[in-house]
């Protein structure tokens, strides 16, 4: 797992490398994860790649960034541990499988 | 002497001989400003500082008639109130102005001064009538501003604060995990429980003010009822064992676990429920939840859950308020009087129905029934979800700025770290 702690960094690995999943916190500094998201999607090799997002409040009042960006899956902070977990692992291997 | 009104009254006229009389006539009575033409009498009106509350406007006049003058004055001052002087041959006029609502009265020339003057007052009072509406109206208009901001406040408060409370939630759990004395295991079992209940009054609180402003949507997608029910054992467990009472969890839902919902909206009200139920139940008594189907079909069941205490009941006449906002009995009972509220409006929201039986002395049932689309099991074929699973291996992209996070998100996803350890 390789970890960036902003958005621009997250947007600048993703147009390198691809990945299985990403996972964007709700707040970060420089670049909003609404923005981040759009961004990956236009780069490139990660355009269908799932995105998590780390939620405090419901993902109900996300509908905005879900429907426009289209975040793949939200998951509500405090993590729990296996939920977590298989949603990351739904979201890595799971659609491949059923594709 | 009565006082004269502190707005003038602006009289536009082509005949200097009207207008000399007219100021001599009233001046006593109202402040008197003229002009002769309609551009003049307009370059008055744009000014607000000449503060004129009645337009009187000669019909007649070159350049610009009356109802000109009247229908440019109104567009920019539409407190002002107008009144045409007017010939009988022009009476089609006067009265279309009125129908148009541009103009309060006409006043047929040659005017008698009694009745002008009672339709000056007429027009002075409509002109008081209009300006307490714009003031009205603009302190409405604040009052909605600040209604706003204030819902604002109040999410954007619960929101940052809910974060902390949940890093702080997550590492009593790991606290708990971990090797304790006795006495420090109480003390973490304690910032645990209290760590629930705040994000529970967190969570209402949030639903609330986007309940309040029409933002609450459901989320629907396929879950699993025993996931849900033991995510309700787990927020719980603790909390049951420190208000010592027994859960007694009563399943009669053989062969239906695959639902499509909002399992968070449903895991809220049964918060909701479960979390007053331990309020008002005392030491060594028992808490129920049912769960049972009422109908189904091939497609949907219809679930009914229940909350049962053993507390103190509730009063007939207090039931009916019971769900209603702010009138919850705090008076007896205390608590944030959101949960049930907010519980009712994620019911109805789901479709379905929230009710209560109590009988004083011997407890409470809290029930609601709501109807859910049958999910299909997606887990077939596959291994079951026992966290044996791991991610180990994937390549994973995080994004977080706490480190806080970081270490959290690092410790669920890489085996063989237990969450204890951190």
């Amino acid at each position: 797992m390789e970890i960036v702690e902003n958005g621009i960094d997250a947007v600048k690995k993703a147009k390198q490398t691809l990945y299985a999943v990403i996972i964007l916190d709700c707040q970060m500094p420089e670049m909003s994860r609404l923005e981040a998201t759009l961004a990956i999607r236009k780069a490139g090799i990660n355009r269908n790649t799932p995105i998590i997002g780390l939620t405090a409040m419901p993902a109900s009042l996300l509908e905005d960034e879900w429907v426009v960006a289209g975040i793949d899956s939200y998951v509500t902070k405090p993590l729990e541990g296996r939920e977590f977990v298989d949603t990351v692992y739904r979201l890595a291997c799971g659609d491949k499988e059923n594709d | 002497m009565v006082r004269k009104p502190d707005f003038k009254i602006l009289y536009v006229d082509d005949e200097p001989k009207s207008l000399r009389y007219f100021k001599k006539t009233f001046s006593s009575d109202f402040i008197i400003v003229t002009a002769d033409s309609g551009a003049e009498a307009l370059d008055i009106l744009s000014d607000a500082g000449n503060n004129i509350g009645i337009l009187i406007a000669d019909q007649r006049m070159p350049e610009m008639t009356g109802v000109e003058v009247i229908q440019k004055a109104r567009s920019f001052a539409p407190e002002i109130v107008s009144l045409l002087i007017t010939a009988y041959m022009d009476l089609d006029v006067a009265l279309d102005a009125i129908n148009g609502g541009h103009i309060f009265q006409f006043i047929c020339k040659p005017w008698s001064t009694d009745s002008l003057k009672i339709m000056l007052l007429e027009a002075a009072q409509e002109y008081e009538r209009n300006r307490h509406c714009l003031i009205l109206e603009q302190k409405n208009r604040e009052l909605e501003e600040s209604r706003r901001t204030q819902e604002r406040f109040i999410y954007t408060l619960s929101h940052e604060v809910r974060t902390p409370v949940g890093l702080s939630l997550n590492y009593s759990d790991a606290l708990l995990e971990s090797t304790l004395s006795e006495e420090q295991r109480e003390y973490a079992t304690s910032i645990n429980v209290v760590n629930q209940s705040l994000l529970s009054v967190l969570d209402n609180t949030l639903d609330y003010s986007m309940w309040e402003s029409g933002k609450l949507v459901l989320h629907e997608f396929p879950f699993k009822l025993s996931d849900l029910l033991e995510r309700i054992e787990q927020a719980f467990g603790l909390q049951f064992k420190t208000a010592n009472v027994n859960f007694v969890l009563k399943r009669s839902t053989e062969g239906i676990d695959n639902l499509v919902g909002d399992p968070d909206c449903l895991f809220q009200v049964l918060v909701n429920l479960l979390s007053n139920a331990i309020k008002y139940s005392a030491a060594g008594k028992e808490i129920e939840l049912s769960i049972e189907i009422l109908k189904s079909s091939d497609r949907s069941v219809d679930l009914r859950f229940a909350v049962t205490d053993t507390g103190e009941g509730i009063a007939k006449a207090i039931m009916d308020r019971l769900f209603k906002p702010f009138s919850q009995l705090q008076t007896a009972r205390e608590g944030s009087g959101l949960g049930l509220l907010i519980s009712k409006e994620l019911v109805t929201m789901m479709g379905g129905e929230i009710g209560v039986n109590s009988e004083q002395g011997k407890g409470s049932e809290f029930w609601f029934e709501v109807e859910f689309w049958l999910g299909s099991d997606s887990s077939d074929g596959e291994e079951p979800l026992n966290g044996s699973r791991t991610v180990e291996g994937i390549p994973i992209l995080l994004a977080e700025d706490s480190a806080v996070g970081q270490a959290m998100v690092d410790g669920l996803l890489s085996p063989g770290i237990q969450r204890g350890d951190r």
